[in-house]
């Protein structure tokens, strides 16, 4: 046990890998909220009047709403007037190439391992960076424009194919959604697009990274991704910050279209920077994501790695409206020290013959807690809808907590519903075991732990995958007690 | 007893019986062989009345009724008895439970009176020492917890207690060891009288060599393609199912010219 | 929000308590703890379906009738014939009657003290017994508890002493009528002392004369160190009534308690709460439920076990069939506080919507704290198994029977944990005569 607590010691001292701070020169709006904020935003992208517009309704729902209550831990103080809503890196002309990118940027890449050589390139990555606010570059973009597949910020979209934003921004997570939802849409600042023709299958897997560099800043960005009929995308998303002592907010949001025959498939590797091991700092990640399937036969499938963060609030949802449509969530959340996740996933059966599946598996260690929230609700009309649950919990350590909520509802006699949840402890023996054969404790878990997340981890792109297994064991460092 | 002429059957809209015309009599043991997917299983599917299965053409009749007309149940009060290949289980509901329902249905369909407890517990007795089915089955539920020998006998058992005209079984032999064949295929024997028949479906022909058929027919892509007493069984133990495939082949581009 | 002001039944219960006649009562302490309810109460209002605990039922609906708090005249032949025939058939039982909540010995079978000690409720509040027991720390906040709080005036006190083992089940009878649309508060309080044992048969029924009922009622269990209570809850209304209970229970060391709940198609709303208190180590706890649901029914069973201490087991498994029109709330929360290491939870939650106009909401919920236990809970939505109907179908069942066969199936988990044999049977009886008419229809 002595040994153990020297171990956790050591280790509980580790700091966040991703820490740093980039000295970039920002352009930095002023610090608050109000009208004018939300005009300076839209002017400084010389956006479109109709696109204002809606940000002001955004900003008007914003004022009406209430912060959510529900959740199962007590929602922080956030002072909106005290966070800047716009930050870019100064050089705001488009990169041609690499090689034009500022120097001090490239480095910040490299440390967070984004894949944006030509080597990356080669392995077959289109990636899209996000740099606090402002997409910074996007790669690998000739390829896809010979597909007429779309990939690029969101601003660019709005400049090049007004049309499909008019139509679909806001068509699933409309303005007035949640208090979050109301924000972002009044003043996101970037984020990425995707448009992939009838038929076509991305022959890559999409990415954007982000990073939120600048202090007192909040984060905004807005994801809308369509996949017309009988397409195929696999999107990545990844997301970094460095260490600050305040709290930083993230809310940001997704929207994904599946029509007829599409399929979307959407990962994450959630790894905002989480607070030191008193709590303090950390990145507030209030996400709203939301997948329909418009269409019959239309697929979405939603993967999450959550290690990062001091509070994550997300539940990435699939609205099944097509006939024969169907869902996937895979989830795991770890929580160690102070931090919090509160997660999971809503699935809608509207259509007959709808299908989801649902992996949660969360994780907590220190004095983190970790919440499952779960919605699955069977319409009158979703004849013969089937879903399946699997929400697993391990506990590590005696100060954790794991909690479950999931709602089950059914309005439709021929649909069918399975729920199943566990919660237990690391198993002593299989880490006595591990032991045994020369594996000390630290490595047991993480070999464990993945062992018990596989499930999910298999659902994420290769490259992925194997990142987001040594992020699990360097969350949970630490944690053996 | 039963006449089968030109019977077509769908599965999800796919054909999966091509028109089997079969008549078994009273007394007789017919041996249904064929590879695996040739439509076996969905023969006894299609004569239990299965659900999913959908006639298309043909009829089926039992001693002069049309069978094809009746429900699941109709069809075992009438005599059809069908042991299940995979016997579900059913928590919750014992075997004697389940027994005495089945029995006091088909007794009163076939206008006999019903037995006293004492006399159903007698019968029960009687016919597990009959077909050697020892389980206990007061407290246990339906088929929960048996082993796969145990399921097969107690669908023997069962044929024994509700007195059938006409038992399907489909590959009860498969998944048992040389000594539950053995129990299983006495009890059968037992069984066969002048009155009643039997349809054996069956992948391999150890069966047959416990309970000897009259008849044996190979049923291939959803049609009978050669019918023959005991000795084809050997036959096709010899030469496996190929170079039936081949000849079948052979003829239906035959037909195609 | 405010709708819930300005109804006249809110302002009835305002005004009655406001206008109540002071200093009647003798006990101050009781009498502070009403006016706390009361003012909750006030401030609050009833629940809405804004409330989480209340969500997807929505009480304003029953709540538009006015009620009266007095009863009036009752016919006592009427009421022989029905306590009658709520008897258990076949059961050798002390027996307790209770008429609109007051104990009515004339029509009681009790044994002498040393068995078991019965009284009317309000005999026995001015004592310690209000000290001791008459506490409920997990209710506050609840407004319907706070109702009952305020305003209870009677029920029935029902102790076991110290190493009894009471020799017969005791069947308690809970009859309503109401010449008028009546609101009943009662309150019950039952203490199982050490190393005793004991098992209630509840039986909720009413006369059904077409009033309506509204019942709030609180009952509080304490089962002391290695005492054994089973107690059973029957539910079997008349479809003008309107249920809401809450059922608060603490158990010591080593002890055990079972509870079976049944709620059986009538009563046009069924809302029971069932708080279980885990005070000590090494106990052990069954929650049985099994609701039947047709007509226009609404039925709503909260659960929630508060493992406090190290090595207890709890155990839970509610069913359901839905019939009709039926609605049915499952709400099962576990909850494993910090030093309830080595806890084995375990909760199941199975609905069979048999059909199409039928809803089940259902949310079982684990809050778990401590790291060295098991809790697991499962919850299932859904229909027959059609290869099991089709299996009984080829043995010549018809499909009447074979669905009621497995209906039979469905609830055999909870039906096969009742050990008193004359319990049931007459349980079953019960599920069978209820859904007899219900079953035959259903496609």
């Amino acid at each position: 046990m002595e040994k153990d607590d020297l171990m956790l010691e050591q280790l509980a001292n580790r700091e966040y890998e991703f820490g740093f701070v980039t000295a970039i020169d920002m352009d930095i709006s002023e610090v608050g909220l109000n009208e004018d904020t939300v005009r300076f935003i839209s002017a400084k992208k010389n956006e479109p009047q109709w696109l204002l517009d809606w940000r002001m309704k955004g900003f008007k729902a914003f004022q009406k709403q209430e912060m959510p209550h529900w959740q199962n831990f007590k929602m922080p103080e956030i002072d909106f007037q005290s966070i800047s809503y716009y930050a870019a890196p100064k050089q705001q002309a488009k990169y041609a190439s690499l090689d034009e990118v500022d120097p001090e940027l490239l480095r910040t890449f490299e440390k967070l391992g984004i894949p944006m050589s030509e080597q990356k390139q080669l392995a077959g990555v289109a990636v899209d960076v996000v740099f606090d606010s402002v997409s910074v570059t996007t790669t690998y973009k000739k390829h896809l424009n010979e597909l007429g597949i779309i990939f690029c910020s969101i601003s660019d979209a709005v400049k090049d194919h007004p049309e499909l934003i008019q139509k679909y921004l806001g068509s699933v997570v409309p303005h007035t959604d949640n208090v979050f939802a109301s924000l972002n849409t009044a003043v996101f600042s970037d984020g990425s697009f995707v448009y992939i023709p009838k038929g076509v299958r991305c022959p890559m897997e999409l990415s954007t990274y982000f990073r939120i560099n600048a202090e007192n800043t909040g984060q905004f960005e807005r994801t809308l991704i369509i996949a017309d009929e009988d397409s195929y995308v696999s999107y990545l998303e990844g997301c970094t910050a460095p260490m600050r002592d305040e709290n930083q907010l993230h809310a940001a949001v997704v929207e994904l279209i599946a029509m007829k025959g599409a399929e979307i498939k959407y990962s994450t590797v959630q790894n905002w920077y989480p607070g030191d091991k008193e709590g303090k700092g950390g990145i507030f990640n209030f996400v709203t994501k939301r997948g329909a399937c418009r269409g019959e036969r239309a697929k979405i499938s939603w993967t999450q790695v959550e290690t990062g963060s001091a509070i994550t609030w997300k539940y990435p949802s699939i609205l099944l409206q097509g006939d024969y449509s169907s869902g996937e969530f895979y989830s795991v959340a770890v929580t160690n020290n102070m931090q919090i996740a509160d997660t999971g996933t809503k699935i809608h059966h509207i259509g007959a013959h709808t299908k989801s599946r649902i992996i949660s598996k969360g994780i907590s260690a220190g004095q983190g807690q970790n919440s499952y929230r779960g919605l699955v609700q069977m319409g009158a009309k979703a004849a013969y809808a089937r879903n399946f649950t699997q929400c697993d919990s391990l506990l590590i350590g005696d100060r954790c907590g794991a909690h479950t909520f999931p709602y089950i509802e059914s309005k439709n006699n021929t649909a069918t519903i399975e729920h199943e949840a566990t919660t237990s402890k690391i198993g002593e023996d299989q880490v006595f075991y591990l032991n045994q054969r020369g594996i000390d404790a630290e490595q047991a878990i993480a070999l464990i732990v993945n062992g018990y997340a596989k499930d999910v981890l298999n659902q994420l792109p290769m490259e992925f995958a194997v990142e987001a297994q040594k992020l699990l064991s360097l969350t949970l460092e630490g944690s053996v007690g | 007893m039963l006449s089968i002429k030109n019977l077509h059957a769908n599965i999800e809209g796919k054909e999966i019986l091509k028109g089997i015309n079969l008549e078994v009599k009273a007394g007789e043991v017919h041996a249904i062989m064929g590879p695996n997917g040739s439509g076996k299983s969905s023969l006894a599917s299609v004569l239990a009345g299965r659900e999913n299965y959908e006639v298309t053409e043909g009829e089926v009749w039992l001693d002069g009724k049309n069978l094809l007309d009746m429900k699941p149940e109709v069809r075992a009060r009438e005599g059809v008895f069908l042991a299940f290949q995979y016997p579900v289980e059913i928590p919750g509901v014992s075997n004697i439970n389940f027994l005495r329902t089945a029995l006091s249905e088909i007794r009163t369909h076939r206008e006999l009176p019903q037995l006293s407890a004492k006399e159903f517990l007698k019968m029960t007795k009687e016919k597990q020492a009959l077909v050697e089915f020892e389980a206990k089955l007061a407290n246990r539920s339906l088929n929960q917890g048996f082993s796969g020998g145990e399921k097969k006998r107690n669908e023997v058992f069962q044929l024994a207690m509700l007195e059938p005209k006409l038992s399907i079984l489909d590959e009860t032999d498969s998944g048992l060891d040389i000594d539950a064949l053995r129990i299983v295929s006495n009890g059968i024997n037992k069984l066969r009288s002048p009155d009643n028949a039997f349809i054996l479906i069956t992948h391999y022909q150890r069966l047959l060599e416990y309970i000897v058929p009259d008849f044996v027919h190979v049923l291939y892509n959803g049609q009978i393609v050669r019918s023959g007493t005991k000795e084809l069984a050997l036959e096709l133990e010899e030469k496996g199912y190929d170079w039936l495939k081949e000849e079948f082949h052979g003829s239906e581009s035959i037909n195609k010219i | 929000m405010a709708d819930q002001f300005t109804t006249p039944f809110y302002n009835q219960l305002v005004a009655e308590f406001e206008n109540a006649p002071k200093g009647e009562e003798t006990n101050s302490e009781l009498l502070k703890s009403r006016e706390d309810a009361f003012e909750l109460f006030k401030a609050k209002g009833f629940p809405t379906s804004k409330d989480e605990d209340w969500k997807f039922t929505n009480l304003t609906p029953f709540l538009t009738d006015t009620f009266s708090l007095t009863t009036g005249k009752v016919d006592q032949d009427q009421v022989k014939n029905a306590v009658n025939a709520a008897v258990i058939p076949g059961l050798d039982a002390w027996m307790l009657v209770l008429l609109n909540g007051e104990v009515q010995f004339d029509l009681s079978v009790l044994p002498e003290a040393d068995q078991f000690n019965v009284q009317p409720l309000e005999e026995v509040i001015s004592t310690e017994v209000y000290k001791n027991y008459i506490t409920c720390k997990e209710a506050e906040g609840n407004r319907m508890y706070a109702l009952n709080a305020a305003f209870f005036t009677n029920g029935y006190f029902l102790e076991v002493p110290k190493n009894i083992v009471v020799n017969k089940p005791v069947q308690i009878i809970h009859l309503y009528t109401a010449a008028e649309n009546m609101f009943f508060q009662p309150r019950h309080l039952i203490i199982v002392n050490e190393n005793a044992k004991a098992e209630l048969i509840e039986v909720s029924v009413s006369l059904g004369n077409a009033q309506r009922v509204l019942m709030n009622s609180v009952s509080q269990v304490t089962v002391k160190e290695n005492a054994n209570l089973i107690q059973y809850t029957i539910q079997d209304n008349a479809a003008e009534d309107r249920l809401i209970n809450y059922n608060h229970v603490t158990q010591e060391r080593s002890s055990r308690y079972d509870n079976f709940t049944f709620n059986l198609p009538g009563a046009e709303l069924i809302r029971n709460n069932l708080e279980i208190v885990l005070n000590g180590t090494a106990t052990e706890t069954h929650l049985l439920g099994l609701y039947l649901v047709a007509g226009h029914q609404l039925t709503d069973n909260h659960t929630a076990i508060h493992h406090r201490f190290p090595h207890c087991d709890s155990n839970e498994i509610y069913k359901g069939v839905l019939l009709d029109k039926g609605k049915a709330v499952f709400n099962g929360k576990v909850f494993v506080e910090r030093p309830a290491q080595k806890t084995n939870a375990f909760q199941q939650n199975n609905n069979l919507l048999l059909s199409d106009k039928a809803q089940v909401f259902a949310k079982p919920q684990l809050e778990i704290f401590a790291d060295d236990v098991k809790c697991s809970h499962g919850c299932t939505v859904g229909q027959f198994d059609p290869e099991s109907l089709f299996y009984l179908q080829s043995r010549g069942i018809s499909e009447e029977s074979a669905r009621k066969l497995l209906v039979e199936a469905f609830m055999f988990d909870v039906t096969q944990k009742i050990e008193n044999e004359v319990v049931k049977g007459y349980v079953q009886s019960l599920i069978y005569k209820k859904m007899e008419n219900s079953l035959a229809t259903i496609i």
